[in-house]
C-alpha cells in the first residue's frame, strides 16, 4: 500500500539546551527512589520544562543485506552461511511456492475446503527457520508453512492435513493449513489469532530455566512466535510480550508485517512506528528487517538468538514484506486494493528471485535447478493429491478421542452410541 | 474502579455462622462410616487446618515433589491476597513461585505455554470474577489443544486455581460462581471442594492430572472451615462424589460452600422427621453421575442446589440427567435452589439460596 507520508519534525529543543541547575535535594531523593518504578534515570530524573514525547516519523529503517539484484550491499554484514544451508533455504522457498500453487488450485476445484498461501512471504519464514536450531520450539500463526517445509515437513504431511485423511497424524480435526509436528518441534497452529504469543512466552520461560540448568551449550534452545501485524493488535500480544519481558523468557517474537489484515490496511491497524516501536515500550531489544531479503532475516534472527541466550531477554523482530496473494481462498483482494499495487510488489521485491540471483553469483544455483525443482514438487504434490483422495478419513470411533487424555465413562457411552447410530445409517452418510 | 479488595481478610458476621456449620458437620458425620466421611482426616498425625492452610499444604507438597512445578499469579510471591501461597516463595525461590503482570489472559496463556513445554504451572486467578479475560485462552486453547492436534500436543500440566463464590460483602465482582460457564466446554476439568481435607486431596489430584483443570476455592471457607487434615501427601480422584449423610426421603446434590447451607437445612428437616441424603459432588466435570443416580432411585426425590444463578447453571445439566436416568423412580419433579438470575448484589441475604429456601424446597418436594 502506498500511504502518503507526512513528514512531521519533532520540536524537542528543550532536550538539547543546557539545563539550568536543578534542585539538588530533589534529584538525590529521586535517584534513591527510582527503583520503586523499575526505572534508571541516569542521573537526571526531572526536567523543568514540559515536553510531550512522540516517536513516529521518521520511521526506523529496516536492515537489509541484498539489493534488488541479489548483490551484497555491505560485505561486512553478509552472514556466513554454510553452502548446504543456503541451498536448503532456496529449496524450501521453491518447494513451498510450488506446493502453494497446486493446493490453492485444488481448493478452487473443490478438492480441499480451504487454503492460504505464503506468496511473497517465503523469505521471512525460511530465513527465520534457518537461523534457529532444530530444537527451538516454533509457535506459528498460519502463513509460515515454509518454516515447516524447511524443517522437513513433507508434501505428504501437508496434503494429509489439508485433506484430513487417515494419514494425517493430527486426525483431520482442523481446517486445512493448521499444521503441527511434535517431531519437528512446531506447535499446532490454531485459528484464534495471537493466542500463541503468551504460550511462547511461557514456553520461553521454561527454556530459560532449563537452559540455566543445561551444561551443554548445544542443547540450549529458545522459543519463537510468529505474528502478523494485525494479530499484534490483540490483547494477547500485549500480555505475552510484556510478560516475556518481566519473566526474561528466552523467546523471539517475529512480526510479519505484510501491510494487510485481510482487507484492513496498516493505517487502520496502528498509528505508531509499526509493531517494532511497541517492543521498545516493553523494554526489550528490537530490530526491523527487510522481510523480502532472506539473508537480512537470517542474520537478524541469528543475532537475536544470541542476544536472547546471552542476556536472557526476549527479542522482537519486525519483518516488513507484502502479502502478494489474497488473504485466503475465501478472499478476493481486488475488492480492497488495486492490481497496480500488487504488481509493483510482485514484480519488484521478489524474495525468491532476489536470493536466486545471489546464489547464481556464488555459483551455487542455476535457473534450471529452480525450474526442475518446482516442476518436481508440483508433480509430487499433484500425485499426492490423487493418491490421498482415495484414502479413507479417520474412523467414526476416533471422533471422541483426545478430548481428555483418558475417556470419561460418559464419553465412552457417547462414542458407543455414535458408532451404533452410524452403523444403522451407514448408507445415508455415504462416507 | 476498585478492582481488588484489601489483602486483610475482613472478619464477617457470617464467619461465626459458618464456623458453626463446620462444627455441625463434625456432629453429622456420625451418620456414616468414619472412614468414608473423613477420608484422610483420621491419619495418626492429623493437623487442624483451615481451608487456606490446606491449600498451602497442597501447594507446598506439589512444589517439593517436582522441580517442574511452579506457582504464580498476581500477588502470589508475598503469600497471596488470601495467604494461600504464604512462605512458598521463600522456600522454593522466585523462579518457581512468582508474581505475574496484572493480566489474566497473559498469565493463563503463559501457563498454557509452560504446560505445553512439559512443566506443571499452577496459575492463580485472584478472583473467579476475573477469569473471563482468560476465557478465550481456556476455552479456545487449553481445552482444545490435545484434541486439535490428534493427541500430539497438550497442556495437561495446567492447573488454574481461583477463589470463588459469595463472601458476604463481595458485591458484583468478588462473589461470582462461574463454574457453569466452563461446564459447557469439552476438554477441561472443574473442581470445587467444600472442606479443607477435600481441597488438599483434590488440588493435588489436579496437579497430577494430565488434563487442564480449574480448581475453584469457596473463599468464605478459607478461614472459617477448620478440620483435621492429613499433613502428608494424598490425592482424591476426580469424578467421585461424597455422601455426607444417608437418607431415605430426598436427595440433595450440591458442592462448594453451599454444602454447609444444605447440611443446615438437612438438620432442620430431620427435626421434622424428613430423612435427607446429602451428596457433595466435589468434582463437577467430570461429575459422579452414578452416585447421584443411585441415590435418587432410592429416595425418589431430588433437590440440586448451588450458588451460581439458576438459568443454565450446573444444576440444569444434573436435573436433565436425573430425569433421563431416574424417570421411573421420580415421585416429584426435580427441583433447583440457586441464586437469582440477576448479577450478584452487595446485599445478598435474599439473593443466596440460603437455608430457609432449601428447607422450603425440602418441604415442598416431600409433600408433593
Amino acid at each position: 500500500m502506498f500511504r502518503k507520508s507526512s513528514h512531521a519534525v519533532m520540536h524537542s529543543g528543550g532536550l538539547f539546551r543546557t539545563p539550568r541547575p536543578l534542585c539538588r535535594a530533589l534529584q538525590e531523593a529521586l535517584m534513591k527512589a527510582q527503583s520503586v518504578w523499575n526505572l534508571d534515570f541516569g542521573g537526571t530524573p526531572t526536567v523543568d520544562e514540559l515536553t510531550f514525547h512522540q516517536r513516529k516519523y521518521p520511521s526506523t529503517p529496516m536492515f537489509h543485506v541484498l539489493d534488488l539484484d541479489g548483490r551484497v550491499v555491505n560485505p561486512k554484514q553478509e552472514p556466513e552461511v554454510p553452502k548446504e544451508t543456503l541451498i536448503k533455504m532456496m529449496e524450501a522457498m521453491l518447494r513451498q511456492q510450488s506446493i502453494d500453487l497446486i493446493l490453492m488450485e485444488a481448493q478452487r476445484q473443490g478438492r480441499i475446503s480451504f487454503y492460504m498461501t505464503s506468496m511473497g512471504e517465503e523469505a521471512s519464514a525460511v530465513g527465520t527457520a534457518a537461523a534457529l536450531d532444530m530444537r527451538d520450539e516454533l509457535f506459528l500463526q498460519y502463513r509460515e508453512a515454509a518454516a515447516l517445509t524447511y524443517r522437513g515437513y513433507t508434501v505428504k504431511d501437508m496434503v494429509a492435513q489439508c485433506m484430513g485423511t487417515i494419514e494425517n497424524e493430527l486426525k483431520g480435526r482442523q481446517m486445512p493449513i493448521h499444521y503441527g509436528s511434535r517431531a519437528l518441534n512446531v506447535h499446532m497452529i490454531s485459528s484464534p489469532v495471537a493466542t500463541q504469543i503468551p504460550h511462547a512466552a511461557g514456553a520461553g520461560y521454561v527454556c530459560r530455566l532449563e537452559n540455566e540448568r543445561e551444561t551443554d551449550p548445544n542443547k540450549k534452545r529458545i522459543c519463537a512466535a510468529f505474528v502478523g501485524e494485525g494479530s499484534a493488535s490483540q490483547g494477547d500480544f500485549h500480555a505475552g510480550v510484556n510478560m516475556a519481558a518481566t519473566m526474561k523468557s528466552n523467546t523471539l517474537f517475529l512480526i510479519r508485517n505484510n501491510g494487510y489484515a485481510i482487507s484492513t490496511p496498516s493505517s487502520s491497524q496502528y498509528a505508531g512506528d509499526g509493531v517494532f516501536a511497541r517492543g521498545i515500550g516493553y523494554g526489550i531489544p528490537c530490530a526491523r528487517v527487510d522481510g523480502n531479503d532472506i539473508l537480512a532475516v537470517f542474520q537478524t534472527v541469528r543475532k537475536a538468538r544470541e542476544l536472547i541466550r546471552t542476556t536472557n531477554q526476549p527479542v522482537l523482530v519486525e519483518a516488513l514484506l507484502y502479502r502478494s496473494s489474497h488473504h485466503s481462498s475465501s478472499d478476493d483482494s481486488t475488492w480492497y486494493r488495486s492490481r497496480d499495487e500488487v504488481e509493483v510488489f510482485s514484480n519488484l521485491f521478489l524474495p525468491v528471485a532476489r536470493f536466486e540471483k545471489y546464489l547464481e553469483r556464488k555459483l551455487l544455483w542455476t535457473p534450471e535447478q529452480s525450474r526442475s525443482l518446482s516442476q518436481k514438487v508440483r508433480q509430487e504434490t499433484l500425485a499426492e493429491l490423487h493418491r490421498q483422495e482415495k484414502l479413507p478419513k479417520w474412523p467414526v470411533s476416533s471422533m471422541h478421542d483426545d478430548v481428555y487424555k483418558e475417556m470419561t465413562p460418559e464419553m465412552h457411552q457417547a462414542q458407543k452410541e455414535l458408532e451404533e447410530h452410524y452403523e444403522r445409517n451407514k448408507k445415508e452418510y455415504n462416507m | 474502579m476498585l478492582r481488588r479488595i484489601g489483602t486483610t481478610h475482613v472478619v464477617s458476621p457470617l464467619s461465626s455462622f459458618f464456623s458453626s456449620v463446620a462444627s455441625a458437620r463434625r456432629l453429622q458425620m456420625t451418620a456414616v462410616s468414619a472412614s468414608q466421611a473423613r477420608e484422610h482426616a483420621d491419619a495418626p498425625e492429623a493437623v487442624e487446618m483451615n481451608f487456606l492452610q490446606a491449600i498451602n499444604s497442597a501447594l507446598d507438597l506439589a512444589l517439593s515433589r517436582d522441580e517442574k512445578t511452579v506457582v504464580f499469579g498476581e500477588d502470589v510471591a508475598f503469600g497471596g491476597v488470601f495467604r494461600c501461597t504464604l512462605n512458598l516463595s521463600k522456600k522454593y525461590g522466585s523462579q518457581r513461585v512468582f508474581d505475574s503482570p496484572l493480566s489474566e489472559q497473559g498469565l493463563v496463556g503463559f501457563a498454557i505455554g509452560m504446560a505445553s513445554a512439559g512443566w506443571k504451572p499452577i496459575a492463580e486467578v485472584q478472583f473467579a470474577d476475573y477469569i473471563f479475560p482468560a476465557f478465550d485462552q481456556i476455552v479456545n486453547e487449553a481445552a482444545k489443544m490435545r484434541f486439535r492436534s490428534g493427541g500430539h500436543f497438550h497442556c495437561g500440566g495446567l492447573v488454574i486455581r481461583s477463589p470463588s463464590s459469595a463472601v458476604g460483602h463481595g458485591g458484583l465482582y468478588h462473589s461470582q460462581s462461574v463454574e457453569g460457564f466452563f461446564n459447557h466446554c469439552a476438554g477441561i476439568k472443574i473442581v470445587m471442594p467444600s472442606t479443607p481435607s477435600d481441597a488438599k486431596g483434590l488440588l493435588l489430584q489436579c496437579v497430577e492430572e494430565e488434563d487442564p483443570c480449574i480448581f475453584f476455592e469457596p473463599k468464605r471457607l478459607y478461614r472459617s472451615m477448620v478440620e483435621p487434615v492429613d499433613p502428608g501427601y494424598y490425592t482424591i480422584p476426580l469424578g467421585k462424589g461424597k455422601i455426607l449423610c444417608e437418607g431415605r426421603d430426598v436427595t440433595i446434590v450440591t458442592y462448594g460452600a453451599q454444602v454447609g447451607v444444605a447440611m443446615k437445612a438437612a438438620e432442620r428437616a430431620a427435626q421434622e422427621g424428613i430423612s435427607v441424603e446429602l451428596i457433595d459432588l466435589r468434582s463437577l466435570k467430570p461429575w459422579d453421575r452414578e452416585m447421584v443416580t443411585q441415590s435418587v432411585r432410592k429416595t425418589g426425590r431430588v433437590i440440586v442446589t448451588h450458588e451460581a444463578p439458576k438459568t443454565s447453571g450446573i444444576g440444569s445439566e444434573i436435573v436433565s440427567c436425573i430425569t433421563q436416568d431416574c424417570f421411573l423412580s421420580l415421585e416429584a419433579p426435580p427441583m433447583r435452589v440457586c441464586c437469582l438470575d440477576t448479577p450478584h448484589p452487595l446485599n445478598e441475604r435474599l439473593y443466596l439460596p440460603n437455608e430457609l429456601k432449601v428447607c422450603e424446597a425440602i418441604k415442598y418436594i416431600t409433600g408433593y
